[in-house]
């Protein structure tokens, strides 16, 4: 019992990282509808920014945050340009297999400028919290404390501000928010822009709580982002964090129940269980807004 | 033929298979990220044949390819009702699930004294049908085009007949595909046995080739890639994925003009491409104006030949 | 020929149909009307199987069209248009129209062999022989109307349902879609049309039904229908009509 609820506990903290990652991802797919392949190398640009000046110029902890943010923002923006903005509304399968195309430029690009299998990235905090049977990683406990944060930031974004009204409205319905005269490639830009922000913060909290930063990070973030989002609902934020915090406490417990080995092997067989009986996701979204969404031609 | 030339081209000829197998679903319009799954399996099912059980490689090849067909038919039935994005992820999830398994199957039996079969996650050695056998590369890569010609062949059958038309008329509208009489089931189930086959038929020429197969092999980047070569080289005919599997691997591979930043240039590349075109360079409009032009040209020198007759 | 019982259908507690009921006997051009959303279209979606009603019962030729699926509804006879042409925009307007012959018909048959002349006299009839080999996509709104209309009549059906078949369309051109129309029904077609324009649907249809918030509210000729004071309040409102 005390091993599933510690279990419980590191899959929670874990989880607000997956969820930080499926709340960007599901920011882009709420306003573009479309999978952005290049999320988690986006987001892995920014922090390889970080651990350079790092590890150059020895820069302090916020420093090295505020590279990786403005890193990840910055290739957020590059794919928004090249695989959403410039393809088109219409196509939606040119637009996800171009951020896939970007994707490798992106990975190919870290890997040519680090070539080493690792590189160091500055401690979060090196304490550790303990109280009766359990046992909480420090790093764990500011990187949730941040996510949460950070997550009533961004509602306080999206239902108090008339940017937030503008995001909602376009990811409700694109053509009647043009209609009304909103932006919409301004909104979708800047959603873009925030999501990538999320994301950085995402990749600079694992990052840190690890230690250290690989080459992998791209794909594996992006995998956790989809995979969370899916299990959440896609295009919901609650859902996202829902899903998030699911997947870090299945992972956990499945770690410690079945072994290392078949830790993504149950997380993708739960995700496909979701697909096949509840494509909704848990904030199940109503089967008529499914059936809409997943009407996407190729 | 020099040694270099067959091997790109060899693997060209068994990549543009998994290419097929993803271009037969975008046909019906679904985005498929999980072909590489029937690849692994039929893989690991021919391996198992011709290297354990001592069949024949053709044998061994038509078992792989029906074991993955029988898997695509099995997954045709739970991603039925998946629609569009749903779809995509739920073929990606299955085809993780399938390399994770491979990652953990054991199935060794001892040959020769040595124990010969799939070992979790350090593969699969001994795949030595092909060497065994005194089948030079050069021969193997005639195998490789022949099944190629015949998948392509079949393909363009299906597109000059009802069942062709029947799987565009799913991928662009589905809604009024059924609104027509088509049973979207029955259509949608046979165009995934047909792509789990084709891509079942490149696998075992892959694990044969290769004479050893592990799952990191079978990964995402295997699958989105697979789509990406329809996409690139266009949806209008089945020869685009052909030509977007051999912009990729021939183009760049053997001209090692780009070592070390080769994703950066093709992945720019292809990023522009599909703002131009984003069905392909063969998308169906290319196909259309080829075709009007052929006709035109045929009709031209028919009224010509007939003019020479009258005179 | 076509018996609508008691229909309903409600979309997460809007109600869109309310006890509808109509019967349509062979041969006969009936008007669909009603102000915008009173569950014109939702009818045809019923009728067509795109999803089922929550309650009351559709018979086609004594046949059970409920729980059936579209494509089976469609092999039974029956042939609908939509209110924005759905065409297959990536083929040419001769490959439309081969398209549809699938309803139906047996597993593997060439291309070529399906009445081939039959598919060119079609196109003739309503003047597309000249677009055959374009694109759909490049067809104007009128011909893309017309494209869809002489689509349904490739499967020989018994009844056609037309989804606003004007729609969009200058006083002209709904002129001319409506003698088409015309000369579908005089060869004895059982029709369903949704219009908005009452001129054209009074000089196509004998009798007319009313729909209003998805209940019948006056089905009979047409002459009449138009005078009901319950028709005319629904289109114009309560001061107006009187």
């Amino acid at each position: 019992m005390v091993d599933f609820v510690q279990n419980t506990l590191d899959g929670f903290f874990i989880g607000s990282s997956y969820a930080l990652l499926a709340i960007g991802f599901t920011l882009i797919f709420g306003v573009m509808r479309r999978l952005n392949l290049s999320y988690g190398p986006s987001i892995m640009l920014g922090v390889f920014a970080g651990t350079m000046i790092y590890i150059q110029l020895e820069a302090g902890l916020v420093f090295v945050a505020c590279a990786t943010v403005l890193g990840a923002v910055l290739a957020g923006i590059y794919v928004e340009r090249i695989c959403f903005w410039a393809v088109g509304r219409g196509a939606v399968l040119a637009s996800m297999v171009s951020s896939f195309a970007i994707w490798m430029q992106l990975e190919e690009l870290v890997t040519i400028f680090f070539p080493e299998r690792t590189y160091a990235f500055p401690p979060l905090g090196d304490f550790s919290l303990e109280f009766g049977p359990f046992f909480i990683r420090g790093a764990h406990l500011v990187m949730f404390l941040c996510a949460a944060v950070l997550t009533v930031l961004l509602h306080l974004l999206l239902y108090k501000t008339r940017f937030g009204l503008a995001l909602r409205a376009v990811s409700e319905n694109p053509l009647a928010a043009k209609f009304m005269g909103i932006n919409t490639g301004l909104v979708v830009f800047s959603a873009f822009a925030l999501a990538s922000a999320i994301g950085g913060v995402a990749g600079f909290l694992i990052a840190s709580a690890d230690q250290q930063i690989t080459p992998l990070f791209g794909l594996w973030a992006t995998f956790k982002g989809l995979i969370a989002m899916t299990l959440g609902g896609m295009g919901s934020i609650p859902g996202a964090i829902a899903g998030g915090l699911l997947l870090g406490i299945i992972e956990a417990q499945s770690t410690w129940y079945l072994g290392a080995e078949y830790r993504d092997l149950v997380a993708y067989f739960v995700l496909f269980a979701f697909l096949v009986f509840r494509p909704g996701g848990l904030f199940g979204q109503r089967l008529a807004t499914q059936n809409r969404l997943s009407m996407q031609r190729v | 033929m020099d040694d270099h030339l067959i091997q790109v081209l060899s693997n060209i000829g068994m990549i543009t298979f998994i290419a097929l197998s993803a271009y037969v679903l975008l046909l019906t319009g679904e985005i498929s990220f999980g072909q590489q799954a029937f690849f692994a399996i039929s893989a690991y099912a021919s391996g198992i044949a011709t290297a354990m059980w001592g069949w024949s490689f053709w044998l061994g090849l038509l078992w792989g390819a029906g074991v993955a067909g029988f898997a695509a038919f099995l997954l045709a039935w739970p991603t039925l009702r998946m629609r569009g994005l749903y779809f995509a992820i739920g073929t990606l999830a299955f085809a993780e699930m399938v390399r994770l398994i491979f990652e953990v199957f054991h199935y060794q039996i001892e040959i020769d004294g040595e124990m010969v079969g799939p070992n979790g996650s350090e593969g699969f050695r001994g795949i030595r049908y092909i060497f065994e056998n005194n089948i030079s590369e050069f021969q193997y890569m005639m195998i490789i085009y022949a099944l190629l010609a015949s998948v392509l062949v079949f393909l363009f059958a299906i597109e000059r007949t009802r069942v062709g038309a029947i799987f565009r008329m799913l991928g662009e509208d589905e809604l009024l595909a059924e609104m027509q009489g088509v049973n979207r089931t029955y259509y949608k189930v046979m165009a995934t046995v047909i792509a789990g086959l084709i891509a079942g038929i490149g696998g075992a020429l892959f694990a044969h080739m290769n004479t050893y197969v592990e799952p990191k092999i079978f990964n995402v980047m295997l699958g989105v890639h697979s789509l990406a070569y329809g996409l690139i080289g266009g949806l209008g005919t089945a020869i685009g994925p052909l030509i977007g599997v051999s912009l990729d691997i021939g183009l760049l591979e053997s001209t090692r003009m780009f070592t070390g930043y080769r994703m950066v240039v093709f992945g720019g590349l292809v990023a522009i491409l599909l703002i131009f075109r984003p069905r392909g360079l063969l998308d169906e409009e290319a196909v259309h104006a080829i075709r009007s032009a052929w006709r035109r040209k045929t009709a031209s020198s028919t009224r010509v030949d007939q003019a020479a007759e009258r005179n | 020929m076509l018996q609508i019982d008691s229909v309903s259908r409600s979309f997460a507690g809007v109600v869109a149909l309310r006890d509808v009921s109509l019967t349509v006997a062979q041969g006969e051009v009936v008007g669909l009307i009603g102000p915008n959303g009173s569950g014109k279209t939702t009818l045809f979606n019923v009728i067509t199987g795109l999803f089922p009603a929550d309650h009351g019962r559709i018979r086609f030729n004594g046949r059970e069209l409920s729980g059936l699926r579209p494509d089976q509804i469609v092999a039974c006879g029956l042939a609908r248009t939509f209110q924005t042409p759905r065409i297959l925009h990536r083929m040419t307007v001769r490959e439309n129209m081969v398209c549809a012959t699938y309803a139906g018909s047996p597993l593997v048959q060439r291309l070529g062999s399906c009445a081939q002349s039959r598919l060119d006299d079609l196109l003739r009839e309503c003047g597309l022989d000249g677009r055959a080999h374009d694109l759909a996509k490049n067809l104007t709104l009128p011909e893309q109307r017309r494209l869809e209309l002489v689509r349904t009549l490739v499967a020989d059906p018994k009844l056609i349902l037309l989804d606003e078949p004007a729609g969009g369309m200058t006083p002209a051109e709904t002129e001319d879609m409506a003698t088409l129309i015309r000369d579908l029904a005089a060869k004895g077609r059982t029709c369903i049309i949704i219009e908005h324009k009452i001129d054209m649907i009074s000089s196509l249809c004998q009798r007319i039904c009313v729909l209003n918030f998805g209940k019948v509210i006056a089905d009979g000729t047409t002459v009449g229908v138009l005078r009901d004071e319950a028709v005319l309040e629904a289109y114009l409102g309560r001061q107006e009509a009187g």
